[in-house]
């Protein structure tokens, strides 16, 4: 099955499919969720309007940690059958990934400083944020950090599967510790707390951010793929010899 | 007009809120610029290469 769609002419081929889908997808679920996070929610009973940053925090909290977790299984791909396309879909994700942590941590910060009255506190769950943060841009530092590409890819995934760990620390967080951050109120044991006109949003942003990853990984991997082409063209050029073995 | 400025104002909170908004729009923004860009540079350089390449086999 790996292998299968593993082929870059197939692989191609199917996101050539997937990606105008994922296109309407976005835009739709954006629209939607726009007017939902804006117009038809209402404000918190505690918090007022400021819930509304809501709609834009969780859901790029959600892909932070599934972009890594995607970029985690790529690596691992890569490190146990050594396929080039493994280790193309784990850099493709890298900056998508770290764009939603960095959104996790500003929205955060804009979120904090009316509730909490301030912006930054370095508890369990902001710092592990903030570590998961860092662990793209080492991915990013590393994977890039050759002048031949493939010889970052092996130390890079080595990165990714060791800082796996830091998910479950992200999650459990507000249960393991005492944090400023509130408790989880939708992926929880119990089922959702939140009133269902508030989750609605949520879940629709979240649609949004999916599609919107999708298709920007399915367009860096295109980039990737085409960057490699161009790189081995070059090689065999410059060295005429080894290109007709 | 006072309820559009009460929309924007968000009960005081319009700083926050809109700043929110506006940083994840420009990130979001900045990427998709950024992946669009370089899609475009590579897959150029790629077809100049492989047209000067069909040339020159062509010349020869």
């Amino acid at each position: 099955m790996f292998d299968y769609l593993a082929n870059p002419t197939r692989f191609r081929a199917i996101t050539a499919v997937i990606f105008p889908v994922a296109v309407a997808v976005t835009v739709a679920a954006l629209l939607y969720g726009l007017y939902l996070a804006f117009f038809a929610s209402p404000a918190d009973y505690q918090q007022g309007e400021t819930v509304r940053i809501m709609y834009i925090h969780v859901p790029a909290a959600w892909m932070a940690l599934l972009a890594y977790l995607a970029m985690a299984v790529a690596a691992i791909f890569y490190l146990v059958w050594r396929h080039p396309l493994a280790d193309i879909g784990a850099r493709a994700m890298a900056v998508p990934g770290a764009s939603f942590a960095l959104i996790t941590l500003l929205t955060g910060s804009f979120w904090g400083r009316p509730m909490w009255g301030t912006w930054w506190v370095w508890d369990a769950r902001l710092t592990s944020m903030l570590i998961l943060f860092f662990l793209y841009l080492g991915y990013i530092a590393l994977a890039d950090g050759f002048e031949r590409p493939e010889r970052g890819s092996k130390p890079a995934s080595l990165l990714l599967v060791v800082g796996v760990i830091n998910l479950p620390i992200i999650k459990f967080s507000v249960d393991w510790w005492n944090t400023l951050h509130q408790g989880s109120s939708v992926l929880r044991f119990g089922g959702p707390s939140i009133d269902p006109a508030m989750l609605l949003p949520l879940l629709v942003m979240a649609l949004a951010m999916l599609g919107w990853f999708i298709c920007v990984s399915i367009l860096r991997m295109n980039t990737l793929l085409a960057q490699r082409r161009l790189n081995v063209l070059e090689i065999r050029e410059q060295s005429p010899q080894r290109g007709k073995v | 007009m006072s309820s559009d400025l009460g929309f924007f104002a968000m009960g005081g909170y319009g700083f926050y809120i809109w700043s929110s908004w506006g940083v994840a729009a420009g990130i979001l923004i900045a990427v998709t610029c950024h992946s669009l860009i370089r899609s475009y540079l590579v897959k150029e350089q790629l077809d100049r290469h492989l047209t000067d390449k069909t040339d020159g086999d062509h010349l020869d």
